[in-house]
């Protein structure tokens, strides 16, 4: 089974290199990373001074990890729809969710190393260059919120593909995560918002981080950014075997 | 060029803008770039500041919905295309006995006529929402300036639509062109926080003497130098995009390159 699965993370290479080859990467993925980033924080810094500069820098990056899974992890289940190719997963000897998991895998990947040289190149142009060693040190949160907010993306793709809402519901995911995930809002200004946040990606990651800068504990943030996104897999996972059942029962090819 | 030749490309214009508005209706696109985008923008921009006056809260207001306006413009030009290679018509378009230029120009303005009615819409729901007053003191020039930021933004958006005609990787490249304008482009940033070398560059942006001319409206103040600058880049990008999109189109034509799905 393992040597199926590796099969499987292979093909999600090329599936991933297909849709952006190293020249797009360098061209349009690494140049917005960076851009976007500097404009999340600058306009932190213009909103609220020096404190909004810093809070912006550091969930920015955060931000460089929705965008891209957004666009890309929602588009594997939506390849299979619009190839007809979710009959063949259905009959397979891998699970389709598996599949479906497996062929995520570069993106989390790339946003985090699009992440760090966000990290590098917008931390000294915003003065803040001090912050660089320390905020890649943390780079391996960020990766468990690229993995947490790809498990998220998938969920939202998987539960409206049906009705053909998928672009409605990644990008509600995107921007309830730029809306309640502490990316760029700080914490308590809108407790409504706050409340929403809880069970998004990104948010408990992010306060981790924060903490960990400054020095506080973390730990709890760090394992609830975890279960979040196991929540959200277990979701995937429960709507590929719901369908993958009522395909099977009804006759259907695909997620009608 | 005759009066009926012009009649006929008014006509094809007004075809095409009307066509492509009734095609938009509310689709998830509309939904996430007119509705939830701007509600986001305008709650995370207006509770991070620092208790902002009223003249930052107008500024701030006008600003996102022209950062809307403009992303909505790069994603909808592409969007038309993409429909178009996914429909097969683009080559017809390209070929027709009417400027493609043209077609695609109507198709972008109806897309953004709607889309604009659709964010200002949602950004006041959003301010009611949020009990956030606004008061715009001269609303017609107001009106006048988001007028002459519809056109040119449509304009923008046909320059970008280049891009999809030559290359499959369009949606990755002109995602990239989102963020450079939100930077440079005076508006939620403003002009005069960038570097100078910046700050020149951003003078040539349309959409940031459209946040100066409403925002500077809806506060009580009509500059008109500030209008005359906006539609002279305006007329500038439409020779830029008339001219690059039949190079563009003659080229990928003639090396056989024309993306048609």
């Amino acid at each position: 089974m393992l040597g199926r699965w590796r099969g499987v993370g292979h093909f999600a290479v090329t599936e991933f290199l297909t849709m952006n080859p190293p020249s797009i990467i360098a061209t349009a993925l690494l140049p917005r990373a960076v851009v976007q980033t500097l404009f999340f924080t600058v306009l932190g810094g213009v909103l609220n001074g020096a404190d909004g500069l810093r809070f912006a820098y550091v969930g920015g990056v955060a931000m460089i990890l929705v965008a891209v899974l957004c666009a890309d992890v929602g588009e594997v289940p939506v390849a299979d729809k619009w190839s007809g190719t979710f009959g063949r997963l259905r009959t397979g000897v891998v699970h389709p969710f598996v599949v479906f998991a497996l062929r995520c895998w570069p993106y989390p990947v790339t946003a985090t190393a699009l992440a760090a040289v966000a990290i590098v190149i917008v931390g000294p142009a915003t003065g803040q260059a001090e912050l660089v060693p320390a905020l890649l040190s943390w780079l391996p949160v960020y990766l468990l919120m690229a993995v947490t907010a790809s498990a998220t993306t998938l969920a939202a793709a998987l539960l409206s593909l049906g009705k053909r809402a998928d672009v409605l519901a990644t990008n509600a995911v995107s921007f309830g995560i730029l809306l309640a995930g502490g990316v760029f809002l700080p914490p308590g200004r809108m407790p409504v918002v706050d409340a929403v946040g809880t069970v998004l990606p990104v948010r408990h990651g992010l306060t981790a981080v924060r903490a960990g800068l400054d020095g506080r504990p973390y730990l709890r943030q760090l394992v609830a950014e975890g279960l979040v996104g196991i929540g959200w897999a277990l979701v995937a996972l429960a709507v590929t075997a719901v369908q993958t059942r009522r395909a099977r029962r009804h006759g259907i090819d695909d997620f009608a | 060029m005759t009066g009926a030749r012009a009649a006929a490309w008014l006509w094809m214009l007004w075809t095409a803008a009307v066509t492509q508005a009734r095609m938009q209706g509310l689709n998830p696109g509309v939904i996430v770039l007119g509705v939830i985008q701007p509600a986001v923008f305008l709650a995370i921009t207006l509770h991070t500041a620092d208790q902002p006056d009223a003249a930052t809260t107008d500024r701030i207001t006008v600003a996102v919905v022209l950062t809307v306006l403009w992303n909505t413009t790069i994603w909808v030009a592409g969007g038309i295309l993409r429909a178009e290679v996914r429909g097969g018509t683009l080559a017809a378009n390209l070929t027709g006995a009417h400027p493609g230029y043209l077609v695609l120009f109507g198709k972008c303005l109806g897309a953004l006529a709607h889309a604009s009615v659709v964010i200002i819409g949602s950004t006041a729901a959003t301010l009611l929402v949020t009990r956030t007053p606004i008061h715009v003191q001269r609303p017609g020039w107001a009106l006048v300036g988001a007028v002459v930021a519809l056109l040119s933004g449509t304009v923008l958006g046909t320059l970008l639509a280049c891009v999809f005609i030559r290359t499959q990787y369009g949606t990755q490249l002109s995602g990239a062109l989102i963020y450079p304008i939100y930077l440079v482009g005076g508006m939620l940033i403003p002009p005069d926080v960038l570097p100078e070398p910046v700050e020149r560059l951003s003078a040539l942006v349309s959409l940031r003497w459209a946040s100066a001319f409403i925002t500077h409206a809806v506060g009580g103040s009509v500059r008109l130098g500030e209008l005359a600058v906006l539609c002279g880049l305006t007329i500038g990008y439409a020779v830029a995009a008339g001219w690059l999109f039949n190079r563009v189109v003659h080229n990928a034509r003639s090396e056989g390159r024309l993306v048609l799905g």
